[in-house]
């Protein structure tokens, strides 16, 4: 296309139907090629001065494989919009000293890494949405925590340690393990010295069928069956919607909120109970209050709400054995939402008192995947399971439980212990055969009820593997001694095998005419005295007793770590061996160094997308009176004002806390964070680093909508236009459906913080730091330096504000579609379902050339498309991968996508919107404003706008094809499509 | 001499070139665009309020720069459009300040017909020169 400059016309090499190289050639300095992901006809559309922008930032120092273009790229100010780069951390000696490595130290590929939940994953499978178990060095206690990064790197030696109880490991000779003198390399330790070890493994977590738990036509026929209709009120549809805000309606088996479920069951059908009568509905669970924190979490991790409450309660019960009457504190935890006990329910949890009801393990769990029947039966056990306990001090007795029910449902309960047996046999763990217990008779006020007791053989190994692989959950204590007796009973292996070899030698010796006095003295060791040898000798019979060495209490106090239920274990042998593989390693690393080149990002803009219930056919007689409030209430346009009255110590509050700090000041609702990206605060914020006339210019504007392509959109989806229905449903999504759609970003103030700091670079970025750069419109500088750090956390404020601005605009769009239809806003369904921005730079591990680096990837007019798993997707979408919202013109329509397999070829990067392919100046020249308004309304949208000219700018003309941007990222596998979106109304500024 | 919008360069944004007899008034005529790219009608600004500021600067590209964004300044904070702005240029030592008084008044969306509004005036392809006795100099504007 043909501009007022002439720009250089580059060659382009096709490397797909999507993608198009330009050679490193086409411009003297550019480090790496450019690559244009676009089909022929959007790659003929675009102008030449997109490839001249474009090829200045593949100038750029430590830029990494490509710079590249997203199919809606159009020439801007810098880089284009649509432009992508990455810049390696480690490029160009700007490395400071204090760097927080993430030196790649590493684990064999095999190495089983611990969830929270007690499932192990191989390292080399491991992915970002995994809870890893670490121990907190200061509070010497277990937490959770989430990997920051995931390294892989090729190995030549590797390095592997066994302990006295039997632990093994692989790892290269850098990495660090915990030993008593804190973390201390492989390479460097000795035999004998003492590592952390833990006598915790669980089972692992993989599904080898992939299987649906839960469906919406599941629920609805639940529901059916259990009589919940609309006929009174609407229980149904809000039963059903609740569970679909909280993306709970389909579940599959790799789903990561499945486990959580599992567990859950588990533990009511111990210590728990669902109440649904029409005057309550209430899911409670008994136990200690730290377990009933941890319970809540779960709870709170899918989306509910609960409350512990603790009261003294006087108990009197009758039992076999007389009446038995006790003080005590009751802690409960009550979930009252009827939505998470017809979930349940669903998945085959009893409604109602226990002892009243038969009921089984549900199907699904005992023909399902091993580490379901382990989160079942954990949980289960935490609430039910005696605890490990020794009879000697040495040998521990048979843990057991038991079930009580009403004499005639004594079958049901019966079978129900028996469905235990049958998991803990499948998790290869050999029972003793129930019994009926006449002690467990007891008379209550529904009558006797009477009890089974099933108990697990205390042979050492099979409680080796029980501790060891199924244990307890939601009870931290149980699960802290599961752990210590399953190494404590290793630790009496280990000193029965030496007891062995050292009788076997004894006798050998003494048989070969030695002097017994002799043997006893050569052979003395820790692990055998004198009595023992000389039993040895004179008393051969049987396998050796253990005797004489720590009782499990006294080994649990002499080498557990604090409480964390991890121990002190010596290594018996280190070995070196050739090694030709990959070695991975899970790091929690630091922000770290790289150039930052500012004119790339500056306004921080990005989209918001909101849900509601509505349909359109609710909202076609209100669309104009909605609208106009819309516009009434956000302002929009040049000059335009905030209605906020904020001074600018809120306002540097705000810059540093974003959507967090409208939220706490009444703009929002708590669950909006959840579904904005970072949480919707960039934390390393620092507004110090910001000028004062930034703050001016933000404190007149915040709450606006600007003009230019920033707009708000009332949109629904077409019947037929939902392209993955599988995760439209999920996502709250379907036919019809009424959504919202808005752009803007940080304001004045974030170009006024841009401006700022282009001109500290330009006047440091040669003289101090010898960059040059093709535009002054790039001037950057080295992350590490004072003025790149200053940028860092001023970015940080702008970042802050776009995501502050689209909180507030979305509190007065809840506002006015609640004046509009005179209903609450929640009862509309104004969900948010996300929001992204897409001019950011952001840190990520990014893998190039089968090494794992750390990049800072600048997107300027990119959205971020994570394939699934991720951890910069909010947890509620990890396991799908992130959704992409992408913005079409005001005539055309819009999408929603999810990150695709082949984002990584792009660092995560995607399209964003059409694309422009006419200048505005153009347009104006070329669009009459009012036609346009005319001919949109005659076409069922109507556009609400304060400039006729404005609109013509922004007409659909003045944009590339949208269905044909989006083809070209989906045929790329970029992202996919979820759904597309046709505008009913528009708000423009 | 004066200005003139660029239709096929920055397509996402707008740019313009202005023309002058000396260095003041590429930076007035510069002004003029500026108000011209948010307002159809700049004739119809009224002059009834007037700011007064200088900028320096070293380099005569972010001379042009910083008094763009001192305009764009006005607008976000105070809504002010200016129609008039009178430019005195001194180069001391090694060092170019322009003494600047503009003269408008509030947006009115009711006179004024809006078209865009401008975020912020970059550097990018930013040229202040002058050949042969005439002045002249291009700009992006964001949008």
């Amino acid at each position: 296309m043909k501009t007022d400059i002439d720009f250089q016309e580059p060659k382009f090499t096709k490397i797909s139907d999507t993608i198009w190289e330009i050679d490193k050639d086409f411009k003297q300095g550019m480090r790496v090629p450019v690559r244009v992901y676009a089909t022929e006809k959007l790659l003929k559309g675009m102008d030449s001065q997109v490839f001249d922008q474009i090829s200045n930032i593949a100038v750029l120092p430590g830029i990494e494989k490509y710079a590249f273009v997203m199919p809606d790229g159009h020439s801007g100010y810098s880089s284009p919009i649509g432009g992508v780069a990455a810049f390696d951390v480690n490029n160009g000696g700007i490395i400071s000293p204090g760097i927080v490595g993430f030196d790649i130290n590493c684990l064999h590929s095999s190495t089983r890494i611990l969830n929270r939940h007690g499932l192990w994953k191989p390292i080399k499978d491991f992915d970002y949405s995994d809870t890893v178990i670490s121990l907190d060095y200061k509070s010497e206690t277990e937490k959770h925590t989430e990997p920051m990064l995931i390294l892989r790197k090729g190995a030549n030696t590797i390095t592997k340690i066994t302990t006295y109880c039997g632990k093994n490991i692989l790892l290269t000779k850098d990495h660090p393990v915990l030993t008593k003198n804190g973390m201390v390399k492989a390479g460097e330790l000795k035999e004998r010295e003492e590592i952390a070890i833990s006598g915790f493994d669980g089972v692992e977590y993989r599904n080898n069928q992939h299987k649906k738990i839960v469906t919406e036509t599941l629920l609805i026929n639940f529901m059916d069956k259990l009589g919940i209709t609309n006929e009174h009120g609407n229980a149904k549809t809000q039963i059903l919607n609740s569970l679909k805000q909280r993306m709970l309606t389909e579940i599959d088996s790799d789903d990561n909120r499945l486990p959580i479920l599992i567990k859950l069951m588990g533990f009511v059908f111990g210590d728990g109970a669902i109440v649904s009568t029409p005057k309550t509905n209430t899911l409670s669970f008994y136990g200690k209050k730290d377990d009933l924190k941890n319970i809540l979490m779960d709870v709170n991790e899918l989306g509910f709400k609960g409350k512990i409450y603790s009261r003294p309660r006087h108990s009197r019960i009758n039992t076999a054995y007389g009446v038995s009457e006790f003080d005590c504190i009751e802690h409960s935890l009550h979930v009252q939402n009827k939505s998470i006990i017809i979930l349940l329910a669903l998945l085959g949890t009893p409604i109602g008192k226990k002892t009243k009801i038969a009921y089984r393990v549900p199907k699904w769990i005992i023909n399902g995947e091993k580490w379901m029947m382990r989160l079942f039966i954990s949980a289960y056990f935490g609430a039910e399971l005696s605890k490990p306990q020794t009879n000697n001090g040495y040998n521990f007795s048979a843990p057991t439980f038991s079930v009580n029910k009403l004499e005639r449902l004594e079958r049901s309960a019966l079978l129900f212990i028996k469905d235990i047996q049958f998991i803990l046999k499948e998790l290869g763990i050999e029972c003793i055969n129930p019994t009926r217990v006449k002690g467990y008779d007891y008379f209550g006020i529904d009558g006797k009820s009477v009890g089974f007791r099933l108990g697990i053989k205390s042979n050492t190994k099979n409680l080796i593997k029980f501790f060891s692989e199924v244990g307890y959950s939601y009870n931290k204590e149980r699960e802290r001694l599961g752990s210590l007796a399953a190494v404590y009973l290793q630790y009496l292996n280990a000193v029965r095998e030496k007891r062995e070899i050292i009788k076997r030698s004894a006798i050998e010796m003494y048989t070969g005419r030695g002097s017994a006095s002799r043997i006893v003295n050569n052979l003395e060791c820790e692990e055998a005295g004198k009595n023992f040898i000389y039993k040895s000798i004179f008393d051969s019979r049987g396998i050796p007793r253990i005797y004489g060495i720590e009782r499990f209490e006294e080994f649990c106090k002499s080498r557990e770590i604090g409480t964390s239920g991890l121990v002190y274990d010596k290594i018996i042998n280190i070995e070196e061996s050739k090694f030709d593989g990959q070695v991975y390693d899970l790091s929690m690393a630091d922000e770290n160094h790289n150039f930052l080149a500012n004119g790339v990002l500056v306004s921080n803009c990005g989209m918001r997308l909101i849900t509601t219930n509505l349909t359109i056919k609710d909202i076609k007689p209100k669309i104009k009176e909605l609208t106009d409030n819309l516009f009434n209430k956000v302002p929009a346009g040049v000059g335009s004002k905030s209605k906020l009255d904020i001074d600018k110590k809120d306002f540097k509050n705000l810059s540093e806390e974003g959507a967090k700090w409208a939220i706490k000041k009444g703009y929002g609702w708590k669950e909006d964070l959840g579904s904005t990206e970072l949480g919707g605060v960039a934390d390393w914020a620092d507004s110090s680093k910001i000028s004062d006339m930034a703050i001016s210019r933000g404190v007149k504007q915040i709450g606006t909508l600007g003009s230019g392509n920033h707009y708000l959109e009332i949109q629904y989806i077409k019947p037929g236009d939902i392209k993955d229905n599988k995760l439209a449903k999920k996502w709250g999504l379907f036919p019809n459906q009424v959504v919202i759609m808005f752009h803007t970003g940080s304001r004045g103030a974030g170009h006024q913080i841009a401006s700022d700091y282009i001109q500290t670079f330009l006047s440091v970025m040669e003289s101090k730091y010898r960059i040059k750069t093709q535009d002054k419109e790039l001037a950057c500088a080295p992350f590490d330096s004072k003025e790149g750090q200053d940028y860092y956390k001023a970015m940080g404020c702008g970042v802050n504000i776009s995501f502050a601005n689209r909180q507030l605009i979305l509190h007065k769009l809840r506002e006015a579609f609640s004046e509009t239809f005179k209903k609450d806003a929640d009862k509309l369904g104004l969900e948010q379902l996300f929001d992204i921005a897409h001019n950011r730079a952001s840190l990520e591990m990014h893998e190039i050339d089968g090494e794992n680096k750390k990049l800072l990837v600048h997107r300027k007019g990119s959205t971020g498309s994570y394939p699934r798993g991720r951890r910069e997707i909010p947890k509620r979408f990890r396991n799908d991968g992130s959704p992409v919202i992408i913005g079409g013109s005001m005539e055309t329509g819009s999408y929603l996508m999810v990150g695709g397999p082949n984002a990584p070829q792009t660092f995560n990067s995607t399209a964003h919107g059409s694309g422009r392919t006419m200048s505005r100046t153009k347009a104006r020249s070329m669009v009459d404003g009012k036609e346009l308004f005319q001919k949109m309304l005659k076409n069922g949208i109507y556009v609400k706008s304060v400039s006729w000219s404005g609109l013509a700018e922004e007409s659909g003309a003045s944009y590339k094809d949208i269905d044909e941007v989006v083809n070209a990222v989906d045929a790329a596998g970029l992202s996919k499509k979820v759904c597309r979106f046709t505008p009913l109304s528009n708000v423009k500024g | 001499m004066g200005y003139k919008f660029l239709e096929n360069l920055s397509i996402a944004d707008v740019a313009f070139e202005v023309h002058g007899d000396n260095l003041e008034e590429v930076l007035e005529y510069a002004a003029d665009a500026l108000a011209n790219t948010m307002i159809k009608n700049p004739t119809a600004i009224n002059t009834r309020i007037t700011r007064e500021f200088e900028v320096t600067s070293k380099d005569l590209d972010l001379l042009l720069i910083r008094f763009l964004d001192r305009l764009i300044f006005y607008k976000d904070t105070e809504q002010l459009i200016f129609g008039n702005v009178d430019v005195k240029v001194e180069n001391r030592l090694d060092s170019w300040t322009a003494y600047c008084t503009a003269k408008g008044e509030k947006l009115d969306p009711a006179r004024h017909q809006f078209v865009v509004d401008v975020k912020a005036a970059t550097m990018h392809l930013l040229k202040v020169q002058n050949k042969g006795g005439e002045w002249s100099a291009r700009v992006v504007l964001d949008i």
